[in-house]
């Protein structure tokens, strides 16, 4: 008789508690995302410090010429955005979410 | 690709594997019910609390189940994080234990819900250890072997709280009304 009581009866099928998991993993990858995102930011905003004390104290004097010259800084600029482009991909993309 | 004809450890290689979520869909799917019953016995019909536990204890599956090494079953792996998180939760949270002497009034149940519902009302006369390795045992049907890996319990103690149970369970329907 006590094995009939304590038997599972129900059948607790659910889509909504599927859809609670899922809920929860997606909050915790935002919420990963959001303090990935700050340290990302931080960490530039300490590199461009760190480069403009560089640039103030030698790169800029060495480099003064190319500075004005409007070609090489449109190469620059291309070639930061797209090293920042590929480690903010490879940052993110850890597959878990498609 | 059917994956309700998987196996758990093929389901479990796919989840790590792929990017999508079917295969871990179909984890979730097919031991919700289990473990949402085992958290609602040991928390003697706090179906809120269980259903809370049980979902954490999936999201907790989600995250560590690289982990998982297929040493044992995937639903003793699941039973064991279930069971780790209702003993933090009771942590915070002391279980009501009710008097094993008091009389209760068991009618016949005419439904699933009802015989549920009566299964946790006598989990209410048990302590934690003895709910948990009871369910184990005569719920979930697992080995004592198994019980000693989800609990982390030595086997005398498994068996002596199995058998402590049942003695209590027994004494109590003999004392109670039994109404038809």
């Amino acid at each position: 008789m006590l094995e009939q009581l304590l038997k599972y009866h129900q059948n607790l099928l659910s889509d909504d508690f599927v859809k609670g998991v899922f809920k929860r993993i997606e909050k915790a990858y935002q919420t990963r995302i959001m303090i990935l995102g700050a340290c990302s930011i931080l960490g530039m905003a300490i590199v461009l410090v760190a480069l403009n004390s560089f640039m103030q104290i030698s790169w800029y004097q060495t480099f003064e010429k190319y500075l004005f010259d409007t070609q090489f800084l449109v190469y620059v600029a291309v070639a930061l955005l797209l090293l920042f482009t590929v480690c903010t991909r490879w940052l993110f993309d850890d597959g878990e979410f498609s | 690709m059917n994956l309700s004809q998987k196996s758990d450890q093929e389901l479990v290689a796919l989840a790590i594997s792929s990017s999508d979520h079917k295969a871990f869909t179909e984890i979730v799917e097919r031991y919700q019910v289990m473990i949402r019953q085992f958290l609602r016995r040991l928390t003697a019909g706090d179906t809120h609390m269980a259903d809370d536990l049980a979902q954490e204890a999936f999201f907790l599956a989600f995250q560590k189940l690289y982990t998982y090494q297929g040493k044992g079953t995937l639903k003793s792996w699941l039973h064991t994080i279930a069971y780790r998180l209702f003993l933090k939760q009771i942590q915070k949270k002391p279980l009501l234990e009710l008097d094993e002497n008091q009389s209760i009034l068991i009618s016949e149940p005419q439904s699933a819900l009802e015989a549920d519902l009566l299964a946790e009302k006598l989990m209410q006369r048990l302590s934690a250890d003895e709910r948990v390795v009871m369910t184990l045992f005569m719920s979930a049907e697992m080995s004592h072997s198994d019980i000693v890996k989800v609990t982390n319990l030595p086997l005398g103690t498994v068996k002596s709280h199995i058998q402590r149970a049942k003695v209590k369970l027994h004494q109590l329907i003999e004392k109670s009304q039994l109404v038809a």
